[in-house]
């Protein structure tokens, strides 16, 4: 194939994706400390009101929040289109998703569910506007690959996870609910966790694993055929009411997570250079997590009454949220983040620097917007605090450190981001002063 | 006869592709060109080429290689004749 003229000027203003990177570990900060405030009774379920708090402060105000701002940046570059609307949709969208989510999370903790009545418009109002900027580029034919197909399966199980989302949350809130679904919290989990985070992570690991970790790409084959077997799978487990087919479908899940991983964790061996890499630790771990819980899963949902007693059986979907929130998607973002602010910095600041080349010598390396040593203790505190909490569901004790573990990984990683933002700030300055 | 540099970034990692590339095209001469052979298409160097005023093509294999041509929009002519283009 033969192009001329392709460009940069689709990538939005770095303001854009630093405005979301910057909040989300916020959100993570709070979340440990409903951790910290209801220690006692968080854990005793996994619908306990405390832990819904924190589980949507993780996955809507952190992971999402990252996940959106990424996708602000990464399908202009991968496509070569700019998302229509740029500024004011982004903008908007993390308004809106940053006030939902607070006023969700303020609805669990104090129980005062007429608060969804308000969390749920403003909520689908940011979903609505980041899908339909996002959507009508995505339903183009646009450059990208296995990365774009990916994310379209993920866009979709966006929408579908917020859909069950907001049926659940009208019937807290005492709101008529045209839909009757069984079990539609578990969909809404499966959608949200395979669907939209699983899928959305392979997709953006088919450029950056390739990309940052000079390895081998994933062959197209494998590229597309586990993120449809994935989608095709929760299509079935979500329409059909037959335990048989219910259980196939949890099987196919967990082969494709398994097999995602183990390709992955493959790739990352044949890495060209070998030299120690905080974010390819990070991706081990997060592949490691999400290995442990497929096979937990399986294991449970096929032979759990066979081995393990009842009460440790009640614990098992915590240990798997965990593992799969905190474990898989949570050290990923951790581990790109890593890589993607110095990354984007950088590409940000030698643009700043085409009216006077001599000025790129001046800029600072991507090791020095985020050094080596700060991305290291990023990854012993969170391993320390994935450890404690897993320690913590299974012995009940120990909550309290735990918490103020999550709580440092959180407000270090916010603080690591933090000081790269005023880095490239400062540097954009004393470029522009030039 | 046009002068030709190589740079092969297939095994670099960002942003090194970058850094050797643009070190490359400032010494760059009328009647020298760059082949670079890289993993991706190198989206942010064009803008540092419009910059110089250097004209650029890219040819992508369909296997995840690349092949991008760098050189002055004068020696274009030279380079279609000699194949390179």
């Amino acid at each position: 194939m033969r192009m001329k003229g392709l460009s940069m000027e689709a990538i939005p203003p770095i303001h854009l994706p630093f405005r979301f990177f910057n909040t989300a570990p916020w959100m993570g900060v709070l979340a440990a400390l409903v951790l910290l405030s209801g220690a006692e009774q968080a854990f005793s379920t996994q619908w306990s009101p405390e832990l819904l708090g924190i589980t949507h402060l993780l996955t809507l105000g952190f992971m999402t929040m990252v996940m959106l701002g990424a996708l602000f940046q990464l399908v202009p570059v991968i496509s070569g289109r700019v998302i229509p609307g740029g500024t004011v949709v982004a903008t908007l969208v993390h308004l809106l998703l940053l006030t939902g989510v607070l006023l969700l999370v303020a609805g669990f903790y104090w129980q005062a569910y007429w608060l969804f009545a308000w969390a749920l418009p403003v909520l689908l109002a940011a979903f609505t506007t980041f899908m339909v900027a996002l959507g009508s580029l995505l339903l183009r034919r646009i450059g990208g690959g296995d990365s774009i197909f990916c994310t379209r399966l993920a866009a979709i199980s966006l929408l579908i996870t917020v859909g069950l989302g907001a049926l659940r949350s009208a019937n807290y809130a005492g709101l008529p609910v045209p839909l009757a679904l069984a079990n539609i919290t578990n969909i809404h989990l499966a959608w949200g966790l395979i669907g939209w985070v699983l899928l959305l992570v392979m997709g953006v690991s088919y450029q950056v694993i390739p990309m940052f970790h000079v390895t081998p790409g994933y062959p197209t084959a494998l590229a597309r055929t586990l993120p449809a077997a994935a989608f095709l799978s929760l299509l079935v487990l979500t329409l059909v009411d037959n335990t048989n087919v219910q259980a196939l479908m949890v099987l196919a899940l967990c082969a494709v997570a398994v097999g995602y991983a183990g390709f992955t964790i493959r790739l990352l061996s044949q890495r060209k250079r070998k030299i120690p890499d905080i974010t390819a630790r990070f991706w081990r771990l997060s592949l490691i997590c999400l290995v442990v819980s497929a096979l937990l899963l399986a294991g449970t949902y096929f032979a759990g009454h066979l081995f393990i007693s009842v009460e440790l059986q009640q614990r098992v979907p915590l240990i798997i949220g965990i593992l799969m929130i905190y474990g898989f998607a949570g050290s990923v973002i951790m581990g790109m983040l890593q890589k993607i602010i110095p990354f984007l910095s950088y590409l940000h600041l030698q643009r700043r620097c085409m009216s006077n080349f001599e000025l790129l010598k001046t800029l600072p390396h991507m090791g020095e917007i985020i050094s080596e040593p700060r991305s290291r203790w990023q990854f012993r505190i969170h391993l320390s605090a994935l450890l404690l909490l897993l320690a913590t569901v299974l012995t009940g004790i120990f909550m309290e450190v735990a918490a103020l573990l999550l709580a440092a990984d959180f407000a270090w990683l916010g603080f690591t981001l933090a000081s790269a933002t005023r880095l490239y700030r400062n540097t954009a300055m004393r470029i522009s002063t030039y | 006869m046009l002068v030709e540099t190589t740079l092969d970034a297939r095994d670099m990692a960002p942003p090194e592709p970058f850094d050797k590339a643009t070190e490359i095209l400032r010494q760059l001469q009328p009647g020298q060109y760059l082949r670079m052979l890289h993993r991706r298409v190198p989206y942010p160097l064009f803008e540092f080429c419009r910059a110089l005023s250097l004209a650029y093509e890219v040819n992508e294999d369909g296997a995840g290689a690349c092949k991008v041509i760098i050189y002055f929009p004068a020696d274009e002519q030279a380079l279609r004749l000699e194949g390179v283009l």
